[in-house]
């Protein structure tokens, strides 16, 4: 029986934790139920045309990116499963670059992209995905796939480089084996389906938030996500544009609706997604592979370096248009956006105010995220250990909570909520560090938990005996044992809070600072008669895509080992 | 687990117990009292990204006075107003620099401005003539016109009336950003309501059924859609728009930066002008209303403000300024006769139902 002081000890912490996750949405649908007098279901089933065609659009185009992924990935992970290390591990890396690139500066690459194709970009950029989602949307359903391409990579190509081919030898002498069907439905679909229907089901996430790539790639689409962003700071006031406030009120719910259905597939596809049979050796898995059409070099080392240089190409002419600077009968190389961006122009922000701005924020981010993610991570393993099942799985459900609340969503709440609760927190630098901690939370504690779950408890215990104090044990036996995922998890932190934009698009507005993300959308956003505010706006993008890449290059080496996480 | 449950659902029904008091505002200003901000030494200013306030103007004004400046940008006026309209009664900022005509009056008339005190001696008489109904609440800083922009290459005859737009020939081809969400957009429509009178809402019905490209800001309207101006340059560009809402003085603008050439044209069409003016206001609750008026003073002292077409690209509110001929600045740029400017007459609250009846016509 624990004493009272320890259940407080470890409950109140999670209260707080629980308040700063669903505390700024409980103020702000509460503000929002006061501001319109209708309740967020009400409001949800009530939705205006428009919102209905946020939702059908946003829907629409994320599943469209959820397939596209799925076709495009699993070729692509065959080829990769096929190669040869160290062009393999090279190939797959470069391949993995656009899920740690920040959002806005691949919008910005596929924008040169289209620029730079001439014509034919033209033509593509007319095209349309998807009815209501207007021109540019093929081009964003394009980008989604780049970004995404690698979720479906992890999940298949791993499992194929690992899998014996002698069981599918075995099964081609069973009936069932003897057709492609057969095949696929007897060995293929059981073995990936699950871990790709995850993955699809991830890219469908992401694709249904995504903020900075329809804004910029296809202006005219109306998502759930660009509607709560754009149109949101308008809510909540009273007595002015009540439909307004009711638009969001009903969208947030439906957007919250839709994503808990999805992450709720992911993670049950998640749960099956293991794989069970003994690993074979990888000389024997390529033997079996190049039996068939991965045999063909021409084939594998075709998808494979096409995928890497889709994966390069977006942000390779981010940096060549930062020197591009139009003239009045065509083009120049000049360093004036440079020049623009460092001086930050009149009344903008340098260059280097929002590098600065943005370090801060990403690294107290992580010293927020890891440690939230670290407690809650092992106190949904102490619950599983003492066998109360429920427990952890609330839990667990408190840690994904913000899985299905939007980037736009967290920062209209916390706008909305510390405007009514504690205005002059408004203008904190810990603001947007607690917002991108409680988004990223999810993504900590799924890398963390499954490292908790391998920890035997048979260590601790023995140092137990030993006589060695808790946090003894915890230096010289819980963190050296659980480091590497600690720093996975702060890696994905870091990248992800140096690449946010929705939240802090909304969050910045209250403040005197800035970050890259945005302010590479600032640049874009200011009229652009003087032809080196296009350029500027390159040049940010391309400090934010390199500080991304060699922090993460840096995390990368200094990881010991690689650590599979849930995601 | 349960009790667990039970304590969030406490704190957070706590949180948003005693919402709602805030919800009701009063409609005679004397009896409103905001709470003022407390003073930490500096001058809070919200606005968008305007260029004029530079480095160098914000360093002088802060040599001049000792007073510093913090800058609180939005996305836009319209995110200006939505902040000083969330705060309420207690801002936590000190001047709001960039509502226009049309923004500014919702503000006041919730009691959320401070009557200033800056003198407006030597501004253009016309500026203030125009925006007399809000020059003791708000400064006149900079202003401009809003006009139709045609693409002189893409179009075989110039409309003559905003009528022409709703035929056949345009479907299409007029790129409007939105009222509701962009301040041009908002001045436009303001335009078309006091110019064509009774015949403004069959225009906007007909108008929306000629399939206009509504964008969200000015920005998509000129930059992606239209084929006359510097988005053709640019990265995701659409031109699929003849013609947009933008500035008479637009073209000129085009023409400043490329070496006194542009195919863009601005056209004063009967309904389809107006006259924006933005201005500086105190908020009330400010913590410091002397610094503040001090701000704007300096914002339009003849050497600052005489710099509001090459920074801010918007005419300068000193009398008698022009824009500069450099280039075919002012040649290419429009000056209309009858342009209307702020509510027109009109009180928010109508404005309010106004934009609310567009909403809906855009949504059937």
């Amino acid at each position: 029986m624990r004493s009272p002081r320890a259940v407080v000890a470890q409950v109140l912490p999670l209260v707080g934790l629980a308040v700063l996750i669903l505390g700024p949405m409980a103020v702000a649908m509460d503000r929002l139920w006061a501001v319109t007098g209708t309740s967020p279901l009400a409001a949800a089933l009530d939705l205006s045309p428009s919102g209905l065609e946020a939702l059908r659009t946003a829907t629409g185009l994320a599943s469209l990116a959820a397939v596209a992924t799925v076709a495009c990935g699993v070729p692509v992970a065959f080829a990769l499963a096929a190669m040869d290390d160290p062009w393999r591990r090279r190939l797959r890396a470069l391949i993995a670059l656009p899920f740690v690139c920040p959002s806005i500066v691949a919008a910005v690459g596929f924008l040169a992209l289209m620029d730079l194709t001439g014509d034919v970009g033209q033509t593509v950029r007319g095209w349309t995905a998807w009815p209501e989602a207007g021109p540019g949307s093929v081009v964003l359903l394009t980008a989604m796939v780049w970004f995404n391409l690698s979720l479906a990579v992890r999940v298949v190509e791993p499992t194929v480089s690992r899998a014996d081919p002698r069981y599918l030898e075995q099964l081609r002498l069973l009936p069932e084996g003897q057709t492609m069907v057969g095949r696929l439905r007897a060995w293929w679909l059981p073995l990936l389906g699950p871990g790709l229907t995850a993955a699809a089901g991830l890219t469908f996430t992401f694709a249904f938030t995504s903020f900075a790539l329809v804004r910029w790639l296809a202006p005219d689409a109306l998502t759930i996500e660009v509607l709560l962003a754009e149109q949101g700071s308008g809510a909540g006031i009273p007595g002015y544009r009540v439909d307004l406030s009711r638009l969001v009120l009903g969208a947030a719910m439906a957007q919250a609706t839709v994503l808990l259905l999805a992450v709720s597939l992911v993670n049950t596809m998640q749960r099956r997604h293991r794989f069970a049979m003994d690993a074979a050796s990888s000389h024997r898995v390529r033997a079996g592979l190049s039996a068939g059409l991965w045999g063909q070099p021409m084939v594998r080392w075709t998808l494979a370096w096409g995928a890497a240089c889709f994966a390069v190409v977006p942000l390779a002419l981010v940096a060549l248009s930062s020197f591009r600077v139009r003239t009045a009968t065509g083009w120049r190389f000049s360093l004036d956006g440079w020049r623009r961006a460092l001086e930050g122009d009149a009344g903008g922000i340098t260059l280097m105010e929002a590098f600065w701005s943005t370090l801060q924020t990403a690294s107290l981010t992580v010293a927020i995220a890891v440690p939230a993610g670290w407690y809650l991570a092992t106190q949904v393993q102490h619950a599983e250990r003492e066998g109360r099942v429920r427990l952890a799985r609330g839990l667990d459900l408190l840690a994904m909570v913000p899985l299905v609340v939007s980037g736009a969503m967290v920062g209209l709440g916390t706008l909305l909520g510390l405007l009514r609760l504690a205005p002059g927190w408004l203008a904190s630098p810990w603001l947007l560090p607690v917002a991108h901690a409680t988004l990223v939370l999810p993504i900590v504690v799924r890398v963390l938990l499954p490292a908790m779950r391998r920890l035997k408890p048979e260590f601790e215990a023995c140092a137990a005996t030993l006589g060695i104090g808790p946090l003894r044990r915890f230096v010289l036996v819980r963190w050296p044992m659980l480091r590497p995922a600690a720093v996975v998890a702060a890696g994905l932190a870091l990248a992800f809070s140096l690449g946010e934009f929705g939240a802090s698009w909304i969050l910045v507005r209250s403040t005197d600072a800035s970050t890259l993300a945005v302010l590479v959308d600032a640049w874009l956003a200011r009229p652009g008669f003087d032809p080196t505010t296009r350029p500027a706006a390159m040049a940010v993008a391309m400090v934010l895509g390199m500080v991304t890449m060699v922090l993460m290059l840096l995390l990368e080496r200094w990881r010991e080992d690689r650590v599979h996480g849930g995601l | 687990m349960r009790s667990v449950l039970v304590v969030l659902l406490l704190l957070c029904a706590g949180l948003s117990g005693c919402l709602g008091e805030d919800l009701l505002f009063t409609e005679d200003c004397s009896e409103f009292e905001a709470t003022l901000r407390e003073d930490d030494g500096v001058l809070r200013v919200l606005t968008y990204d305007i260029a004029s306030l530079s480095e160098s103007f914000l360093s002088e004004f802060t040599n001049e006075t000792g007073i510093e400046v913090e800058l609180i940008r939005a996305d836009d006026a319209g995110s200006i107003l939505e902040q000083v309209l969330l705060y309420g009664g207690a801002p936590q900022v000190d001047v709001a620099l960039g509502l226009d005509g049309s923004y500014l009056p919702f503000a006041v008339n919730r009691c959320l401005i401070h009557l200033h005190g800056v003198d407006l001696t030597g501004l253009d008489g016309a500026v203030l003539e125009e925006g007399a109904s809000l020059t003791d609440h708000g400064v006149p800083f900079d202003h401009g016109y809003i006009c139709l922009n045609v693409d002189g290459a893409a179009v075989d005859a110039m409309p003559t009336s905003l009528w022409n737009l709703t035929e056949e020939e345009w479907t299409g081809k007029v790129a409007i950003p939105s009222p509701l969400s962009s301040s041009p957009g908002r001045a436009f429509f303001l335009a078309t309501l006091q110019g064509l009178g009774d015949d403004a809402w069959t225009w906007w019905e007909a108008m929306l059924l000629n399939e206009p490209i509504i964008t969200t800001g000015w920005s998509e309207a000129y930059e992606i859609h239209y084929s006359g101006g510097y988005g053709v340059w640019e990265e995701g560009h659409i031109g699929d728009a003849a013609a947009t809402v933008s500035y008479c003085h637009s073209p000129g603008v085009e023409a400043y930066y490329s070496d006194n050439s542009t195919q863009s044209t601005a056209i004063a069409l009967p309904g389809g002008v107006y006259h924006q003016i933005e201005y500086g206001a105190v908020l009330a609750g400010a913590a410091n209303t002397t610094a503040a008026e001090a701000f704007l003073a300096h914002l339009v002292s003849p050497d600052a403000n005489a710099q509001m077409p090459y920074e801010n690209l918007m005419y300068s509110v000193l009398e008698g300024a022009d824009l500069p001929e450099t280039n075919g600045y002012r040649h290419h740029s429009l000056v209309p006769d009858d342009a209307v400017a702020a509510l027109g007459g009109m009180d928010v609250e109508t404005l309010d139902i106004m934009l609310a009846t567009f909403s809906a016509l855009l949504e059937a």
